[in-house]
């Protein structure tokens, strides 16, 4: 019980992070509660809300629910919240008040910004960047295919790469196959889990990320030559470097017939 | 390129929107954001159907292309007409949308706009692009549905059972071949925000069209500050906004963000007012359509529907609307029960 508990109050902390969105979504619950309570679209919406919020904090709910949502993200049950027409409903209950035009038009923008102050944009948080490819994957990942695929006589050459490039590859190009998805996932085989491991490495074992790859038969190896590793180079004759791509070394490696 | 961005406007507005009317032709009074809203659920909902009975009978990518995009064309030319017998209430209806809508509303729309100019011209890394993404892009490549990892490119080893009865990404293939074979990855990343990121707005206004029947004022400043909440949500990387704003192209995003507030729209009118237009199919096609997006609708959608099932006991709601609405709920439970019992 003590774990279940734990997790339900992880993933409400989560769910609303360091912000004041949280305090902002109460008050507005009680405005709610108080402002709209002749209006019954108000306090059906209020009662929704505080069911959502109980049946989330109902021990075994969790439980049942890890079954579709997925492990360790409870969280997810929180989207049935209606958090910003609850906060969005109430501002107009208080805006609504006033019937004198300039007075609404000032509330509005407190609450703008209210809205702005509790919560943070998400252009300064970092989630959008410009690329030159049309399929909006890492620049470093379209070129590292694009390389490939230049220099490959194979249809659906087999890749090694760290996560970092293993995730987008084939969301760029779906001809080129890989030994293992991001962090090792759906890998072939024991080997193909092991270099999944050996190349996020720092510094990278060399001779062991070489002896992975032939056993695999990889036809190309991406080798991150950055942090402790940039100074290193695969020594292996059998690696023929064509090419490299911001910290990536692009490999391709020759088997004796 | 042009002609594959005619397409897409074709296959991702003309055609929900036409689909949609419909199903909203017996409406009194009905808007183009309405029908887009119910459009995007027909689509979804006949997506489902397809794409599960083609995974389970093995079929190719393409003959699934060309069946749904059939049927959901002629589902928009029969929408066409039933618009054009009521071309009357069509041209009055316009007109007096626009008439009077306040200053709010058209602000609203500006920052919308914005939203989506930025959604769609940068880039948002995502690294669960790599199943669901990869999933669409091979599904293209191989021409077919659900045999090959999308993370290595070889053949599948056991069912991927959390996502084959959602398949989502196979949406994203389809429709990426329907516009003229535009890469899957760039029909996700770039053609689908434009088209799926208002969705989730036009719900909150058809809510706000809901609470505020006579004043377009307070609509116009609900769409607005929703609009300002949705960009401020970055406070936390978890909440429904946030990938609304990041990730529209993914199934959960879109259950987040347009499908749940769509339940509680559909589940409001249906149960608690008197004189609506909302009928137990259209609910039932909500459903259908919510386990298309996510396996995590299989337990959110009922839970929502639930909710209000019981608000609506207390009210003393009929029976038989109560009846008909966990008879709705159908769809995930069936889904549900053969994900637990039989793909786990």
């Amino acid at each position: 019980m003590k774990d279940i508990f734990g997790n339900i109050l992880d993933a409400w902390q989560k769910y609303w992070g360091e912000s004041l969105f949280l305090w902002l979504f109460l008050l507005c619950m009680v405005v709610l509660l108080v402002f709209g309570r002749k209006q019954k679209t108000a306090l059906r919406l209020a009662l929704y809300a505080i069911l959502a919020i109980l049946f989330f904090f109902v021990p075994y709910m969790e439980r049942i629910m890890s079954c579709f949502l997925g492990e360790k993200v409870y969280w997810r049950m929180l989207w049935i919240l209606p958090t910003v027409p609850v906060i969005v409903y109430a501002m107009i209950l208080l805006i609504d008040k006033s019937k004198n035009h300039v007075v609404q038009f000032l509330l509005v923008l407190l609450c703008s910004s209210a809205l702005m102050l509790a919560g943070k944009d998400m252009w300064t948080a970092g989630n959008y960047q410009k690329v030159a490819n049309r399929q909006q994957v890492y620049d470093s990942v379209a070129q590292i295919c694009d390389m490939i695929r230049a220099d490959s006589k194979a249809e659906n050459p087999l890749v090694a790469a760290n996560s970092n490039v293993a995730a987008y590859i084939r969301v760029y190009d779906p001809a080129i196959r890989m030994p293992y998805g991001r962090w090792g996932r759906d890998a072939l085989n024991k080997d193909a889990r092991k270099l999944s491991k050996l190349l996020t490495n720092n510094p990278a074992k060399i001779k062991k990320i070489c002896k992975r790859t032939k056993k695999l038969k990889c036809d190309y190896l991406v080798y991150p030559a950055e942090g402790e590793n940039a100074s290193l180079t695969i020594p292996d004759k059998q690696f023929r470097l064509i090419g490299t791509v911001n910290q990536y070394q692009i490999y391709r490696i020759e088997y004796e017939n | 390129m042009i002609m594959k961005g005619l397409l897409a406007v074709f296959w991702l507005l003309f055609v929900p929107c036409f689909a949609g009317a419909l199903f909203n032709c017996k409406k009194a009074e009905w808007s183009f954001g309405e029908n887009y809203a119910m459009g995007y659920l027909v689509l979804f909902a006949l997506m489902e159907l397809m794409a599960l009975a083609a995974t389970f009978f093995g079929t190719p990518l393409h003959i699934l292309t060309i069946v749904y995009g059939g049927s959901i064309a002629l589902a928009a030319v029969l929408g066409a007409a039933a618009s054009i017998i009521r071309a009357e209430s069509f041209g009055g209806s316009v007109k007096k949308r626009f008439a009077g809508s306040s200053v709010w509303f058209w602000m609203a729309v500006i920052v919308i706009l914005i939203q989506v100019y930025i959604i769609v011209r940068y880039a948002h890394m995502d690294e669960d692009d790599s199943f669901f993404v990869a999933t669409a892009t091979t599904s293209v490549y191989e021409d077919s549905l659900f045999r090959v990892d999308p993370y290595t490119g070889f053949a599948y080893t056991s069912t991927p059972s959390r996502y084959i009865l959602s398949p989502f990404p196979i949406f994203i293939a389809v429709i990426s071949q329907l516009t003229g074979g535009l890469h899957a990855a760039i029909t996700a990343h770039v053609i689908l925000p434009a088209a799926l990121v208002p969705l989730g707005y036009v719900v909150w206004y058809m809510l706000a069209k809901k609470w505020f029947p006579d004043n377009k004022k307070s609509r116009g400043i609900f769409l607005f500050l929703s609009a300002i909440a949705a960009w401020f949500s970055a406070y936390s990387i978890y909440n429904s906004d946030n990938f609304h704003m990041v990730r529209i192209w993914q199934g959960k995003a879109l259950l987040a963000s347009f499908l749940i507030p769509y339940l509680y729209y559909m589940a409001e009118q249906y149960l608690f007012e008197e004189h609506n237009s909302i009928r137990w199919w259209h609910f039932l096609i909500l459903h259908t359509a919510c386990c298309l997006v996510s396996s995590m609708s299989l337990a959110l959608a009922p839970l929502v529907t639930g909710i209000f099932v019981i608000m609506a006991l207390f009210r003393r709601v009929k029976f038989r609307k109560i009846c008909m609405a966990c008879i709705c709920c159908l769809p995930e439970v069936c889904l549900g029960i053969i994900y637990l019992f039989f793909l786990i």
